[in-house]
């Protein structure tokens, strides 16, 4: 059995190497490539963003992955830079904050909320004030909202919590678009709702 | 393989592990194959544009923990280009069996994530590249008990792919047995 099966294995184990060293390689030389484009303006930075590579050393949870509840918000560096200005790129990072953290930013003012849902899901509910920017339409709308926020905004995203994925994504979108104080408010509208706080229903922020 | 003097006794071996899946018509075989190659290269396809999206699939499996976090980079950036490579293999009739095992391998660890998913009671996106357009529609895309009933859907066709007699490019000469003709070419 052994026998007749090695040649089949031991091909198995050539593909798997030379396909994990191709996809390593891969993944190593597409991220300067992108935010090379990015700097010449062929993409965007939260394109390049996005579809950056990963490395073999790199790890998710230390490096790319909003940090979960690390204490109250900073203004100071909490967030990093896009770093085009220096000569070595950082990624950005978005804090993640807990629904207090939330409600002490909505109540202070000053942040700008955006809901990354579906129009239809914003209209049904959303936190007073909060802009629409579904992550889905991130395109249409990049236009509408890009110009009118100033990049040393504080910004926090939410979507309808638990393992929604867009306002991750979205905040990691603004984060590569220079925003240097973006926040991720995982707990989303479903935690909001469950501790009371104000909602507002409507097109209307 | 075929000058070693037990030839006869490991395809007996081989004719005994593949009675099931003998008799499965070529035809089968060959719509399974490439039906299999298409899942595996169309999966493959977002999770090579944004590896980095693919990484916070896995992230939120919450599997790969602690030190065990270091290991979805390296998986987010091989395991999309490795179900493209099987894919195409599969497609294109070569190395179909070491393909094939590599596929066997990628679905167990599918399947043991999506279970400990569903003994969790975790809601969570199943990451298995078909989030978007008629597919998504169809097979859906949370790592539910759906997700698992397909995994194990692919795991059937993988496993009369890997077992059937082979003919055509894709044999090996040690996947070679009566009524096959040992192959001709370089291939092997």
């Amino acid at each position: 059995m052994w026998k007749t099966w090695k040649p089949e294995i031991i091909r198995a184990i050539i593909l798997l190497a030379v396909v994990a060293a191709a996809a390593l390689l891969l993944n190593w030389v597409r991220t300067p490539i992108l935010f090379a484009a990015a700097d010449r303006g062929m993409i965007r930075k939260a394109d390049a963003g996005s579809l950056k590579g990963v490395w073999l050393i790199d790890s998710w949870k230390h490096k790319g992955w909003p940090e979960v509840d690390t204490g109250a918000p900073k203004s100071d560096g909490a967030v990093g830079q896009d770093g085009s200005n220096s000569g070595k790129r950082t990624e950005p990072k978005v804090l993640s904050i807990n629904a207090q953290q939330a409600k002490d930013l909505f109540d202070q003012g000053g942040c700008v909320f955006f809901d990354a849902r579906m129009p239809q899901e914003y209209e049904e509910g959303h936190i007073p004030g909060a802009l629409n920017w579904p992550y889905e339409l991130f395109d249409q709308y990049y236009d509408k909202y890009i110009k009118e926020l100033v990049q040393d905004e504080c910004i926090v995203c939410y979507c309808i919590g638990g393992s929604c994925d867009e306002s991750f994504h979205l905040s990691q979108s603004l984060a590569y678009e220079g925003f240097s104080e973006a926040y991720l408010y995982e707990g989303g509208i479903e935690e909001w709702r469950f501790y009371e706080y104000p909602v507002k229903t409507g097109s209307e922020p | 393989m075929t000058g070693e003097p037990n030839t006869s006794a490991a395809l007996d071996d081989r004719s005994r592990s593949t009675a099931a899946v003998s008799a499965v018509p070529p035809v089968v075989y060959h719509v399974f194959r490439i039906l299999l190659g298409l899942i595996f290269v169309i999966a493959s396809l977002d999770k090579i544009e944004s590896p980095w999206n693919f990484g916070r699939a896995i992230h939120v499996y919450e599997i790969l923990v602690g030190p065990l976090a270091y290991l979805i980079s390296p998986m987010a950036a091989i395991m999309p280009l490795l179900e493209l490579v099987t894919g195409i293999l599969l497609i294109i009739n070569r190395w179909v069996r070491p393909a094939s095992l590599l596929i066997l391998a990628m679905n167990i660890v599918f399947i043991i994530a999506i279970a400990s998913v569903i003994v969790r009671g975790m809601d969570i996106d199943c990451g298995c590249g078909l989030d978007k357009g008629v597919l998504a529609s169809i097979a859906g895309t949370q790592a539910d008990a759906w997700a698992l009933v397909r995994d194990f859907v692919v795991l059937a066709m993988n496993l009369v792919v890997l077992f059937a007699p082979q003919s055509g490019r894709g044999r090996s000469r040690a996947a070679c047995m009566p009524p096959c003709s040992p192959p001709q070419g370089g291939d092997g």
